[in-house]
């Protein structure tokens, strides 16, 4: 390979390299949201047991 | 020889020939970036491949912590996990990042399709991915997600304790156990239990004959004390004798029956056989090279480059490779100026170029000579580093001796077992301790931390100047709304959510009474943290040292998530887990006064051991206190670290400032003789 190839191909991994950052950052966020949507979720099942419980109490 | 070059080159001095050096550097720097490009990618693979891993463990302990600090039944958590598609969902984008991984690895492998090394390397990480979709995603992933074993042996264990251990632990040595040695590794399991169950039944009338009298533990002392208490401490009491016997025997049990994995000696296990690994690998890539280093007077052995069973790692083989690298290229350099300046002398010619001694004072001349002597120069060292080849040899070792690695990456499996490295059983590195060695050691720490035990409470600036503002503690009960705004957000729990745990637990440990504030803090002991850092530094920087006759209960841990090695090992005995059951798992671990000491003195010996066999313990294993409607009066000393009382360090912007408010305690006729900075 010479100077210019060289140049050339790490100017294509620098964009490959970006685009492959770009959408891991976005599958990321994806996967993150899902994971606080279960907590939300598992939170609220929570509460709603324990306001039965208390209700029981009172 | 340097030095007649430079005469030479004198002719062709000034601006023109420090260009042509830079040049030449440049251009030798380009000529060598080819290699750099390849190792640019390499990296680039690894990257890749480092950037999945990173995202399925971070949210693989994400989904783990949901889980554990859920306070639902597993059943009903599954379900929502289930049916509430999030199982599938989460599945779905793991396996778009696989492909995004895959795919990007194959781009960057197409860039250099004719450099075999690198599609070998890259082939070698698209078998590792292939391995991790199967392995991480399919099983351990997932696995971790529903923990099917954990909670059918949790299920069992309502109705027989002991299951869950020992499913644990089945499950603990199946995944260290090669698939072929499970039928074998099973049938020495059923022994082992069968041998376990005697072992443990000796233990217990150890305890009961030697243990428990030692400590006023036994039946008759908790017969008299009980006939002696007040009828309000009872309950308290007696549990406090129940759980205080339970502990001791999960304690002794860890170390005598159970066995700790010496984490140190694995360690040297690993890098042993990491040496037995490489060296073979190492010792045949440097035949291959070592007559042409001999040439220039370079020796190379596994000695030379410092490679031995205690370095054995592969970038100090680099590095030391590199250095051999620098001394071939400056010998070269110099054999090649002798050269030139021996054919100059000799012949008046070098290469085609000739320059006769007689023309050697006509400076125009010699300057066009000396910048085509200098070309001729920088070919001559390329030849001759090329001839030898170092670097090529270089990426060749680097790749086979990266090869036995490349093929078992790190993965989430392997981080739930106990080694690195697959090869090592870490179970043959298990150290036991004798029943005797254990009461002694425990004799010492219970000695030592009745003597220098106290009552302890670490606080931040913010929090004490707040408490020194009111004239007085809040309880968790009485905080004001914007106070709890502040702690859902860092619990990140509904509304009320935090109280309502704490109501139920503190009615089970019958210490609720809204009337009288519940303070929360510390058994502290000389341990080498505690009379540095207070009980329980996460807490604040700042430890307040309770009057002795100030009077408290007591938990194993904290109350209500646990997290003290010990008394979670006996609530998972007991079939009991904290997440569940708040009040149950609270009541097992509370402690009474006259046993803190014993607890406290244990979980310090219990430090102590693991972690000279390079064990951490969790830093909320504290022992919990309950004091009842603490006042200012009752604080003995106030102590901050030296750091954090001269504003060296700070814990967080929220934390408050240490500094002004020491100056200010310093200043105080009340305070000053109180406070204390620890060195």
């Amino acid at each position: 390979m010479n100077q210019q190839e060289i140049q050339e191909k790490n100017e294509k991994l620098k964009n490959i390299l970006l685009k492959y950052k770009e959408e891991l950052e976005r599958l990321r966020r994806e996967l993150f949201n899902i994971i606080n949507e279960y907590q939300k979720t598992i939170d609220n099942e929570r509460i709603k047991e324990l306001k039965e419980d208390l209700m029981r109490h009172e | 020889m340097n030095k007649e070059f430079k005469k030479i080159s004198t002719f062709s001095e000034g601006k023109e020939r420090e260009q042509n050096i830079s040049k030449e550097t440049k251009d030798n720097q380009e000529i060598s970036s080819e290699r750099d490009f390849q190792r640019l990618l390499e990296h680039s693979i690894s990257e890749v491949y480092n950037n999945q891993r990173d995202i399925i463990e971070k949210a693989s302990r994400r989904i783990e912590s949901i889980n554990h600090f859920s306070n639902l039944f597993e059943e009903k958590r599954n379900n929502i996990f289930e049916q509430g598609g999030f199982k599938k969902k989460i599945e779905e984008i793991i396996g778009k990042i696989s492909s995004l991984t895959r795919e990007t690895i194959r781009q960057i492998r197409d860039l250099v399709s004719n450099q075999p090394e690198v599609i070998h390397f890259s082939e070698m990480i698209n078998l590792d991915i292939a391995e991790i979709q199967n392995a991480e995603v399919g099983n351990v992933e997932m696995q971790a997600l529903e923990q099917p074993k954990a909670e059918d042996a949790e299920r069992a264990s309502v109705e027989n304790p002991k299951t869950l251990i020992e499913e644990k632990n089945r499950n603990q040595e199946t995944q260290t156990s090669f698939p072929e040695q499970q039928n074998e590794d099973q049938q020495e399991n059923t022994q082992a239990e069968n041998q376990e169950s005697k072992e443990q039944k000796e233990l217990k009338e150890y305890l009961e004959r030697e243990v428990f009298p030692k400590f006023k533990l036994s039946v008759e002392d908790e017969e008299r004390a009980l006939a002696e208490a007040p009828e309000e401490r009872r309950e308290i009491l007696k549990r406090s004798f129940e759980n205080s016997r339970k502990s001791l025997e999960v304690f002794y049990t860890k170390f005598v029956i159970d066995g700790v994995v010496d984490r140190y000696a694995v360690d040297r296990a690993e890098k042993k056989l990491n040496f037995e690994i490489l060296a073979p690998i190492l010792e045949s890539s440097i035949l291959e090279i070592k007559p042409r280093l001999n040439e220039l007077g370079i020796d190379i052995s596994l000695s030379s480059i410092g490679f031995t069973p205690e370095t054995a790692d592969i970038e100090e083989v680099m590095k030391a490779l590199s250095k051999i690298n620098q001394m071939i290229e400056s010998i070269i350099r110099e054999r090649v100026e002798k050269e030139i300046v021996e054919s100059l002398l000799q012949k008046g010619e070098y290469r085609g170029i000739y320059a006769p001694q007689e023309r050697w004072q006509d400076e125009e001349f010699m300057e066009q000579i000396g910048r085509q002597l200098d070309i001729l120069k920088r070919q001559a060292i390329n030849e001759a580093i090329g001839e030898i080849g170092f670097l090529d040899w270089m990426e060749q070792t680097r790749n086979r001796l990266n090869k036995p690695f490349i093929m078992q990456p790190f993965t989430i499996q392997e981080s739930l077992t106990t080694t690195r490295i697959p090869e090592i059983d870490a179970r043959k590195y298990k150290v036991y301790k004798s029943k005797e060695e254990i009461t002694q050691l425990l004799e010492e720490e219970i000695d030592r931390a009745e003597q220098t035990g106290f009552l302890c409470i670490n606080i931040t600036a913010a929090k004490f100047e707040k408490v020194l503002s009111e004239g007085g503690f809040r309880d968790i009960f009485s905080l004001s709304e914007e106070d709890l705004r502040a702690m859902k957000d860092i619990t990140g729990r509904g509304d009320r959510f935090y109280l309502d745990q704490r109501t139920v637990i503190e009615q089970a440990l019958g210490i609720y009474n809204p009337e009288i504030p519940t303070l929360y803090g510390t058994y502290a002991s000389e341990n080498g943290i505690d009379e540095k850092r207070g009980g329980a530094p996460a807490y604040g920087a700042i430890f307040l040292k309770l009057k002795p006759e100030v009077q408290a209960s007591f938990c194993e841990g904290d109350s209500m998530s646990g997290c003290n090695d010990i008394a979670d090992e006996k609530l998972a005995r007991e079939g009991i887990y904290i997440g569940t059951h708040w009040a149950e798992a609270a009541k097992r671990r509370q402690i009474a006064l006259e046993h803190v000491s014993i607890i406290k003195g244990m979980n310090n010996a219990y430090r102590k051991i693991m972690n000279q066999l390079g064990h951490g313990v969790h830093p909320f294993g504290y022992i919990e206190a309950h004091i009842k409607g603490l006042k200012l009066e009752d604080i003995e000393s106030i102590n901050i670290p030296r750091s954090f009382a001269e504003g060296i360090l700070i814990e967080s912007i929220d934390a408050g400032n240490y500094e002004s408010l020491v100056k200010r305690l310093q200043q105080d006729p009340y305070w000053k003789d109180k406070i204390n900075i620890i060195d």
